[in-house]
């Protein structure tokens, strides 16, 4: 069952990523995002941090933060994004 | 064969150039690296883990994505006389195949995917201590190793995979002779006898990625970063660690376009942008040459050829080869292309205009082959992987223009994430269709052609 902050990230994601088949109930916030679970690529992570910067303020780097982790799941890039947000 | 990197300098020159110019630049200037540390810590590797794989043909699958270690795995198996692995993705079909075809197989890589646990392993780990022992006892250059080792192992294969027209991918074997005469051109065209800097989003599997953070910058008097940035924040970073210019950003026309969208600014060395894999509009060209207030050039080439033109976009249309390239004229408007190293000649898979001997325009691509993030597939053989899973009545995959993204129009029972799962489990993640559209059946003219046209009107469901 999804929060609703990850339920909106779930929806932020679909939309960066045009994934219009899937619904965002439907996504287990512990699902991998990447290779075995929603199958996203390096290309969609990139676009994911664009829609994070513009909604959040948030910026992604990879060099300061362990970003396999934080982009693991829903839930744990929901929980990185709320710490970190600026708007 | 290294005449042209031996022959442009003394030895004095090339001395400093090996041994205390820095070549790998990490986080912190300790932990950067210089050629020969390179050269001896992937003799150390060959020397000590490696050999006591000397009954059997030695295969190292690389799968590191971080600069250094990629490189000290490449020529530590290359003077093992082993042969380098390079998957084209990590579907568990893939990995299936390589397994069966080279059971004793090396994995190069941390964090491995599930179907290669019980390959013998090579972590970044090992080769950081390697690196460590390095640098804390110096040996001195030697030119006269450097140059036997290189001649020795010039026969030594490095095995790409790319997606034939017949569906299945197809092995490209280059050899370390061709891969280096090969950067030499690109040395020469680009300047990079000059020292410069450059950064790489593009993967080391891939030939362009090969070519332009392992063997240009390995020959040549070009620096690299270590990493390979994907993030906005992450490239510019990178640019910024070091003051070299010119600076060079390698990238692909997808990536690029997403990096434009940040809106953020640039560092003002950063004057060169090297694109490739997939064309890219003279609109774009001209977007991203006054975002990064640098020129931009598209590099042409293949996996079979690795590159061999270039050109500044926004200036011309026209492609210029790299010098001692040589197109012979085939049939139907097909060209074979010569270059030093290659072996034979090569068919090239797009028809060309040739308007002199190193200048043409390029024509249309076999419309079967697509790229998707840089990456290859031919359409074929997305489809027939389509058509294996069972409760898919028909289908394909279309490439969406505008997107660049595939999507597929489908004929079944399944639902969408049944097909996506069982999708995921033959494709790299890039080929994955985005959105799904379901029909009844493909529309499809009176001789049972698909109307490609009408499929592309029709809205995902």
């Amino acid at each position: 069952m999804l929060t609703p902050e990850q339920l909106e990230m779930a929806q932020l994601i679909i939309e960066a990523v045009n994934l219009e088949d899937i619904q965002a109930d439907e996504i287990d916030p512990e699902d991998a995002l990447f290779t075995n679970g929603l199958g996203l690529d390096s290309i969609d992570a990139l676009e994911i941090s664009l829609e994070l910067s513009k909604k959040y303020g948030v910026k992604i780097k990879s060099s300061d933060v362990n970003i396999n982790e934080i982009f693991g799941s829903i839930a744990s890039l929901t929980a990185f994004v709320q710490a970190n947000k600026q708007n | 064969m290294l005449s042209f990197l031996l022959n442009s300098q003394s030895p004095i020159e090339l001395q400093r150039l090996w041994q205390s110019t820095p070549f790998i630049y990490r986080e912190t200037p300790d932990h950067s690296l210089t050629r020969w540390e390179v050269f001896l810590a992937a003799e150390q590797l060959s020397k000590t883990v490696l050999n006591i794989h000397s009954n059997v043909k030695y295969s190292a699958l690389l799968l590191f994505e971080q600069r250094d270690y990629f490189l000290v795995g490449l020529l530590a198996t290359a003077m093992q006389k082993g042969q380098v692995i390079l998957p084209p993705n990590l579907a568990e079909a893939t990995l299936e195949n390589l397994k069966n075809d080279m059971p004793e197989l090396s994995v190069f890589g941390d964090n491995l995917p599930k179907g290669l646990h019980n390959q013998s392993q090579i972590t970044s780990k090992l080769i950081d201590e390697i690196f460590h022992a390095v640098k804390k006892n110096p040996l001195p250059f030697d030119q006269q190793r450097m140059t036997a080792t290189f001649e020795a192992i010039k026969k030594s294969e490095i095995w790409l995979y790319t997606s034939g027209s017949t569906g299945k991918p197809k092995k490209i074997i280059k050899t370390w002779q061709h891969m280096m005469y090969s950067a030499s051109l690109a040395i020469d065209r680009f300047q990079l006898m000059e020292p410069c800097y450059i950064v790489a989003t593009v993967p080391n599997q891939h030939m362009f990625g090969l070519e332009t953070t392992l063997f240009w910058p390995f020959f040549s008097k070009a620096s690299l970063w270590y990493e390979r940035p994907i993030f906005a924040e992450d490239v510019i970073s990178a640019l910024s660690n070091n003051s070299i210019e010119p600076a060079f950003l390698v990238s692909t026309p997808l990536h690029l376009t997403k990096l434009l969208a940040f809106k953020l600014k640039w560092p003002a060395h950063l004057n060169r942008v090297l694109s490739a894999t997939a064309p890219l509009s003279k609109t774009l060209a001209e977007q991203l040459e006054s975002e990064f207030k640098a020129s931009l050039f598209e590099v042409y080439g293949s996996t079979e050829t690795a590159s061999i033109a270039s050109r500044q976009t926004t200036v011309t249309e026209v492609w210029q080869t790299y010098t001692s390239v040589i197109f012979e004229r085939l049939a139907n408007k097909r060209y074979a292309v010569k270059t030093p190293g290659l072996k034979g000649s090569q068919i090239l898979s797009d028809q060309i205009e040739l308007l002199e001997d190193h200048l043409f325009k390029l024509g249309k691509r076999d419309s079967d082959l697509i790229k998707v993030a840089g990456k290859r597939a031919s359409l074929t053989e997305l489809n027939t992987h389509l058509l294996s899973i069972s409760g898919i009545t028909e289908g394909v995959f279309i490439q969406d223009p505008s997107t660049e993204r595939l999507r597929l129009f489908v004929t079944t029972s399944l639902t969408t994430s049944d097909i996506l799962r069982e999708l995921r489990k033959l494709l790299d993640p890039a080929f994955l269709p985005r959105p799904i559209t379901y029909l009844k059946a493909l529309p499809r003219s009176e001789v049972g052609k698909i109307l490609y046209n009408k499929l592309l009107c029709k809205r995902p469901s």
